[in-house]
């Protein structure tokens, strides 16, 4: 890493160190001991097309929706263990918004971008948890990707988060700024090479969506079963703005906590959340989403939607927080349950604090309907080939505000996933 | 003018006055997204506001539409057409979906694939 890091950044990582001494747990999801993970891991070179890697580690991150081709994309950025290796503008891109898209290394990005002070740690405070505070006090990379007023950028910018070092635990940060009026879709991919056993991946993702911005944030992830996932997210919506997350996780892990919170704060902004887990295995995934409405106008909603299979134990947790008048929420929690032992668990939480806030929810859990699989059967479908009709259209969820061809791509990846799995 | 059966299952048939099966007779050219839509609210009027909510995406008091003025089910229920699913079926290589006309015999079923609400 060339050229010292400014001195707000040493003072605050300062602070993030001591916050992450108090050992603050996190609120949900199994206590991970972060100390007996390995920070450090063998340094990785640059490549210079993502046709460098090995097929081992191609393949992975195909399933995670990273193409090494690059054809419709903008950029990408990969990220191996701790270390960026590879930042690509296509030529797509240079071509359509030569000046309107910057992505790099956050690290870089900080020395270079004073001002990016005012963003660190905002969206998603340092003191909610030690996972938080770890990423303050250990980051070594991540992804800043930064769309300037009014570029509205073509095609996806990939993001890959891959890890290879067992006994390791990846600490990314990634700041995401949407200038008024601009307009982007990143899809971050985060696996590990088939020879890594067991390790940690403790992240923090920062949204900024300026106003009359829009973001789509789609991320999947593919781990193992001894793998233990800690994504902190928080994002912060201006006036008019339009914020999508979608996330999918494709595989079984040992443990998976995350509760992204956007706070709407501009009048008119927007969130929508598209959650689709696979509970496999022995996981335990505690997933969540909140929303705080601190603005007139806006609008949210939260859909999850769970296959859980085997041992696994999924919770599916929601908050609506209606802070001012005239605002809307919705909140949508579904599980299917494929196994006598598989378990899921609605947390919904609605919390109007003003007249004129319209928070809703609803939520399902349960198994196929036996009637339903008969019906299927009597047509001619072994009871298996039933039940994955039944799953695949389960899992066939709507994603809003993608284009065409990166839902087909998301779309795949899911059907493919379900169909291996079932 | 076809006859179709459409069959109901755990808790969209209780919503419907557990409603098992039922028979429509529509005219020439009528459509999957009108049966769903028109002719079966018009039948249940007293849960036609539910049953839209259940089946059909919702946007500012309305039925979510798309470009092509299509509305926008909610992609949770699975809907055969005698046996198949609606998106599989296809005419000249094109994705027919909700613009399906119906056919007489035709058997709709339609499973929400867990109970509960």
């Amino acid at each position: 890493m060339k050229g010292a890091m400014p001195e707000w950044y040493r003072r605050r990582k300062a602070v993030a160190e001591r916050i992450y001494r108090e050992n603050n747990a996190a609120k949900y999801g199994p206590d991970v001991d972060l100390k007996s993970y390995d920070v450090e891991a063998p340094a990785r070179s640059e490549i210079e097309s993502l046709y460098d890697l090995s097929s081992d580690e191609r393949e992975a991150s195909h399933l995670v929706g990273i193409r090494d081709d690059e054809s419709y994309r903008s950029g990408t950025y990969f990220q191996y263990d701790r270390d960026a290796i590879y930042l690509h503008y296509t030529d797509l891109l240079r071509k359509h918004l030569p000046k309107g898209l910057i992505v790099m290394n956050l690290v870089e990005a900080i020395k270079r971008y004073s001002w990016l002070r005012r963003y660190w740690f905002r969206a998603c405070p340092l003191n909610l948890d030690k996972y938080t505070a770890f990423v303050g006090s250990h980051e070594t990379a991540g992804a800043f990707v930064w769309s300037k007023e009014g570029a509205i950028v073509p095609y996806p910018i990939q993001v890959c988060l891959f890890m290879g070092t067992s006994r390791m635990v990846q600490v990314p940060h990634n700041i995401l700024i949407a200038e008024p009026n601009s307009s982007m879709h990143i899809i971050t991919g985060c696996t590990l090479h088939p020879s890594c056993a067991n390790a940690a991946h403790v992240a923090c993702t920062e949204i900024y969506v300026k106003s009359h911005a829009e973001v789509t944030w789609s991320m999947i992830h593919s781990w193992k079963s001894d793998f233990h996932i800690r994504p902190r997210m928080g994002a912060i919506v201006e006036q008019g703005g339009t914020l999508r997350i979608n996330y999918v996780l494709t595989s079984p892990v040992r443990s998976i906590q995350l509760y992204p919170t956007i706070i709407l704060l501009g009048e008119g902004a927007r969130v929508s959340f598209r959650n689709l887990l696979l509970g496999l295995g022995g996981s335990i995934a505690d997933v969540g989403s909140a929303i705080i409405f601190d603005a007139e106008e806006t609008r949210g909603e939260i859909m999850t939607r769970a296959i859980v299979k085997d041992l696994a134990e999924v919770k599916m947790r929601g908050r609506l927080w209606g802070r001012k008048p005239n605002t809307k929420g919705h909140l949508e929690c579904r599980a299917l349950l494929l196994s006598d032992e598989a378990k899921a668990l609605a947390y919904p939480t609605l919390q109007g604090e003003v007249r004129n806030t319209d928070l809703t929810h609803e939520a399902a859990i349960g198994k196929i309907a036996e009637e339903e699989l008969l019906y299927l059967m009597a047509r001619g479908l072994t009871q298996d080939k039933a039940t994955s009709m039944i799953t695949r259209g389960f899992l066939d969820a709507e994603i809003p505000g993608l284009p065409d061809r990166l839902l087909a791509e998301i779309k795949n990846i899911v059907t493919t996933t379900a169909e291996h799995i079932l | 003018m076809p006859r179709v059966k459409v069959r109901y299952f755990a808790l969209l048939r209780e919503l419907l006055d557990n409603t098992k099966e039922e028979e429509y007779e529509v005219k020439d050219g009528t459509m999957l997204m009108d049966l769903l839509l028109k002719h079966i609210p018009k039948r249940h009027r007293k849960v036609s506001r539910s049953w839209k909510e259940r089946i059909f995406e919702t946007e500012r008091d309305g039925i979510k539409v798309d470009k092509d003025g299509t509305p926008s089910l909610r992609g949770y229920h699975l809907i055969l057409i005698n046996g198949r699913p609606y998106r599989s079926i296809s005419e000249d290589g094109r994705q027919l979906g909700l613009r399906y006309k119906l056919k007489d015999e035709d058997e709709i079923a339609i499973l929400p694939p867990v109970g509960g609400g």
